[in-house]
């Protein structure tokens, strides 16, 4: 089994407003993808987005009533790889938004580190971006 | 809102053994010390229990391909509340993600005194299915064991 670690961020919104925002996909380039990138769709129901570590495919789970927002990210044409677990979830007036990140085998301690940071930071973006609206 | 604290139990069995084994209700006593020990079926997701708290309801997620657990824990005749749970695949094993959150009125001392109930209980269930003990506890039946393997 692979090393993981849970993100979490507190998003001061109704379940409902942070979910739908969360399951579009073009709102995807907004909060977790490269400065100014955008959202290509592909065949299938993919899209391209531009991340840090390339232009790459994204596929999203289907809208569903248990808050599940997993995504794949791989290389266009590729395989698709296993999701990463997102959920969201009410909590009072508010909303969570848990992550879990795996640090994939090759993965330094440092680099899983770091992009568990990275991580971190995109959804204090999400954060800032919906609270603010 | 209220504070939370999500917690991430590895356990090193196969995803699909550990869903069967966690969707099914009758299950819960082997392990859940929180939950009480004298699981009896109400209707359709709802079970009745005895807990440390007195007599409770519990109301299961219905099964689904997501892993998502979720349990609602109410007295009758107040507002069920929702305990958000998940088992998520991690290579040949699964990990349980549990979040529990400080409810109006539980003091920081309750709030860690039950976060440390449910450490313990899980530690309990991964000792459980770890060690190979599923087969004598579970009840749901292998029936649709094939088209998982």
């Amino acid at each position: 089994m692979l090393a993981s670690e849970v993100i979490k961020v507190a998003i001061e919104r109704p379940f409902a407003d942070v979910y739908e925002f969360l399951a579009e996909p073009l709102n995807f380039a907004t909060w977790a993808a490269n400065p100014g990138s955008s959202m290509e769709p592909l065949d299938g129901g993919d899209w391209l987005v531009d991340l840090p570590r390339g232009r790459m495919a994204i596929r999203f789970a289907p809208r569903n009533n248990f808050g599940v927002l997993d995504y794949q990210v791989f290389p266009p044409g590729g395989e698709s790889r296993s999701a990463v677990p997102v959920r969201l979830i009410p909590n009072g007036e508010g909303a969570e938004l848990i992550m879990v990140w795996f640090q994939a085998p090759g993965t330094t301690d440092e680099r899983f580190q770091s992009d568990v940071q990275w991580i971190a930071s995109d959804l204090q973006r999400l954060k800032t971006l919906l609270e603010g609206g | 809102m209220l504070k939370s604290q999500t917690i991430s139990i590895p356990i090193s069995r196969p995803y699909d053994e550990v869903y069967e084994f966690l969707a099914e209700p009758r299950n819960f006593p082997s392990w859940a010390s929180n939950l009480g020990s004298s699981f009896e079926h109400l209707s359709g997701l709802e079970w009745v229990t005895q807990t440390r708290k007195g007599r409770v309801i519990l109301r299961f997620a219905p099964r689904n391909e997501f892993g998502i657990l979720d349990h609602a824990v109410y007295a009758e005749g107040t507002t069920p509340l929702t305990t958000p749970m998940r088992l998520i695949a991690n290579e040949q094993g699964a990990e349980v993600l549990f979040t529990l959150l400080q409810r109006p009125g539980m003091s920081d001392e309750q709030f860690a005194s039950e976060l440390e109930w449910v450490r313990s209980d899980f530690e309990a269930l991964r000792s459980l299915l770890e060690a190979g003990a599923v087969n004598e506890v579970v009840f749901h039946q292998e029936a649709d064991d094939s088209s998982h393997s």
